[in-house]
């Protein structure tokens, strides 16, 4: 057996799953070839360290985040008929609804911010933290788009009749810590929420002070024709 | 509470597998407060998984957010021949990998998530091992980042059979289970994930 083929069989050995006839035959060749027991100790330290990671914590509880969430959809019961088609979004129930198309490497995207019909927030609720970000309701201004996010190839390439409905939070400073694709070809929800992510906004106020604001949009692709050249 | 005492006696009584049962089936009836504690169960473990697979605090706090949601949503489906834990691990593998291909193709992640994680480790491990020297907590913070750069240097693959017997403990069996993939499979890819990461470790032209 050449150390090569020894040196195969490490893997097995510290897990001791060799049969033991074959466990003796390595052991003494190990014993009387430095390089392979070089290789054998370096294996074991590599696993070592590897165990020895250590036990880290979110940076959020999880559990409270996933309840918020699943609290925020149950609260929510419109959120299934929103997600059926593009068009019934646009119904006045929704108004007011800003409509904005960005130009996104010539593949323009349609995003339609939604105002559901929230009561404007009580002072003690209020927080418009990155962890509790308020809705849009009365009294609080809409963060507005600084800069559009550029497109991932993958969106780009992604069906014209697509559409997806999406929860974004734009932070105080303006920029989007999370998004939700709540519905909508989930092929697509990590290229999307890559993409949202590079967006930049004027943030959110909420009695003059910059707050976060948590934006449910409805985003789909447009048939759109190359400019002529 | 007497009520109380005997209905926490009486869980505690019926073992793991039943206990997980019966949890699983508070949860399918609706009851929020059991999935809250099914989160709370598992949110550790699947918090470090997506940490080292993806290297990067808040890109694994959200995967692990998705994670929940993903296996409430889809606990109707969840067969009780396996055990929830290797069926979650599956979740977390699946969604850290479509996390990573798109940034492989941004290949701007690295630095980032490195950056990130030793800012948060700095903090945590100053409060976690104040018996330390500050000269050991500065290098088991530094032993730690260059354990998982070098875990984010191989394939995600490999990263992933390796985390889940390294650092999770499972058999190869319970990963076979985990990733969809035969036994055999496991233990072939285990063998050259750990030599990969040994090169990556102790070869001194790999480390750079
Ligand atoms: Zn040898």
């Amino acid at each position: 057996m050449s150390c090569r083929d020894v040196r195969a069989l490490f893997s097995e050995y510290l897990d001791g799953e060799l049969a033991p006839a074959h466990a003796r035959f390595l052991s003494r060749h190990v014993e009387s070839c430095p390089d392979c027991r070089l290789h054998l100790d370096q294996l074991r330290d590599t696993l070592e360290l590897v165990a020895g990671l250590p036990r880290e914590s979110s940076p959020e509880p999880i559990a409270v985040r996933v309840r918020e969430r699943l609290e925020l959809e149950s609260r929510r019961p419109a959120l299934r008929e929103l997600l059926r088609p593009a068009r019934p979004l646009l119904r006045p129930r929704f108004a007011p609804v800003a409509v904005a198309a960005f130009c996104l490497m010539a593949l323009p995207i349609l995003m339609v911010p939604i105002r559901p019909t929230v009561p404007a927030p009580a002072e003690s609720l209020l927080s418009g933290s990155e962890s509790r970000p308020l809705a849009l309701a009365p009294g609080v201004l809409a963060p507005r788009l600084t800069a559009s996010a550029e497109l991932d190839d993958a969106l780009a390439g992604a069906p014209a009749d697509r559409t997806w409905f999406v929860e974004t939070v734009v932070t105080r400073d303006g920029r989007v810590s999370a998004v939700r694709v709540l519905g909508g070809d989930s092929a697509y929800a990590a290229p999307l929420a890559y993409a949202l992510r590079q967006e930049r906004f004027e943030p959110g106020r909420f009695q003059g002070r910059p707050v976060a604001v948590s934006l449910y949009r409805l985003i789909s692709r447009t048939e759109v024709r190359a400019p002529q050249t | 509470m007497a009520a109380g005492e005997f209905a926490i006696a009486s869980v505690e009584s019926l073992g793991a597998a039943a206990a997980e049962r019966s949890l699983l089936a508070q949860c399918r009836g609706g009851d929020a407060a059991a999935f809250a504690r099914l989160v709370s169960l598992h949110e550790t473990m699947v918090f470090n998984l997506a940490l080292r697979m993806l290297g990067n605090p808040d890109e694994a706090r959200d995967v692990s957010q998705d994670v929940f949601l993903q296996v409430y949503r889809t606990l109707g489906r969840f067969e009780e021949r396996s055990a929830l834990r290797t069926w979650i691990y599956r979740i977390v593998v699946n969604l850290c990998r479509n996390r990573r291909r798109l940034w492989m193709r941004r290949k701007r992640d690295r630095s980032v998530g490195l950056e990130q994680l030793s800012a948060r480790d700095e903090s945590q491990l100053a409060q976690a091992r104040r018996g330390d020297s500050p000269y050991d907590a500065v290098r088991r913070r530094e032993q730690a980042e260059r354990v998982q750069k070098a875990l984010l240097a191989i394939s995600f693959d490999h990263r992933a059979v390796l985390v889940l017997r390294e650092v999770e403990g499972l058999t190869c069996e319970e990963i076979a289970h985990s990733l969809g993939i035969a036994e055999g499979t496991v233990k072939s890819r285990l063998a050259r994930a750990r030599e990969a990461l040994r090169a990556r470790l102790c070869t001194p032209e790999a480390a750079r």
